[in-house]
């Protein structure tokens, strides 16, 4: 860094701080969704299972779409509202993750067709999580 | 414009050596710094130029915006990672802020960025902060990386090196 500032002191009306501008696709569906909450929910996960319980739920979650010809009504009303995730059917604008959430490299896509699918599931996990603090 | 933009990588055992992070950092700022270069005269000199409206006017060039998501912010803007890049706070407390990222250690609520408290960076007061405190005040107070490593002007080997492959 040219004495030791953003490359931008070198540029008239250049100040590096107030150009930062905030973005849904940065901030709100990579940053808070994908950064923080789905990254949170695993680690709640882990902790609270421990790792192998967490890659139980986890598979579970991704498995259901896979395997549908093992698909029941009885799996969509599950206890574990998380689990229906990858249950979810066809549905014009919803895609499907057959290979779960396991991309190698996440797309600004991804994040976003997985926000439609898991994002009321994961608000019911928080719930289920924040009622259990209490007791 | 096109350019040819150097990313440093390093295998995982040097990712986190400090060393590493500073001269990428480095590295990313000079070449951002020598790829706008050229676009640098017409922003003191107005250059005419026929606008979408079909009239020409003259036009002052600056920088605009710049978006990317949080680990990019904080090479950009030099902060400690989870400090906001935006403003500093007189206390440390991991609230969401302006930059909806979980660590960040602002507290200039959305609703109050003008309130008590918060100061907004910008390069005048990070510029008087570097005059006044040593790395490790900037570092634990304010939230900003000083640290130099190498000399980053035209007479460096490196500068020399990248000067060389950007104008190649």
């Amino acid at each position: 860094m040219l004495n030791r500032q953003p490359f931008t002191v070198g540029f008239p009306r250049a100040d590096m701080h107030a150009l930062l501008a905030p973005d849904i696709l940065h901030q709100v569906i990579k940053g808070t969704f994908k950064d923080h909450l789905v990254t949170w929910v695993e680690e709640y996960l882990i902790r609270v299972h421990g790792k192998a319980g967490a890659a139980v739920i986890m598979a579970d979650i991704d498995r259901r779409f896979v395997h549908i010809s093992t698909f029941s009504p009885s799996d969509y009303l599950s206890i574990y509202p998380l689990y229906r995730i990858a249950a979810v059917p066809q549905f014009p604008g919803l895609r499907r993750f057959p290979q779960g959430r396991g991309f190698k490299q996440w797309t600004g896509d991804d994040s976003k067709a997985l926000m439609k699918v898991s994002c009321n599931h994961h608000f019911v996990c928080i719930g289920t999580i924040t009622s259990s603090f209490g007791h | 414009m096109c350019s040819m933009f150097h990313i440093a990588l390093a295998d995982r055992q040097h990712e986190n050596d400090p060393h590493f992070r500073n001269f990428r950092r480095q590295l990313f700022h000079t070449t951002l710094h020598y790829i706008l270069q050229p676009l640098r005269a017409g922003m003191e000199t107005p250059e005419v130029v026929k606008c979408a409206d079909g009239h020409f006017r003259r036009i002052v060039w600056s920088l605009g915006p710049y978006i990317a998501d949080y680990p990019e912010q904080v090479l950009l803007s030099g902060v400690v990672q989870g400090w906001c890049p935006r403003y500093v706070s007189d206390a440390i407390l991991p609230v969401v802020c302006c930059n909806a990222h979980r660590s960040c250690r602002c507290t200039a609520p959305p609703y109050d960025l003008d309130g008590e408290g918060y100061v907004r960076r910008s390069h005048v007061h990070t510029r008087a902060l570097l005059d006044t405190f040593d790395a490790k005040a900037l570092w634990d107070d304010y939230g900003i990386v000083s640290h130099i490593v190498v000399s980053l002007f035209p007479l460096s080997p490196l500068s020399r090196c990248l000067h060389k492959r950007l104008t190649c």
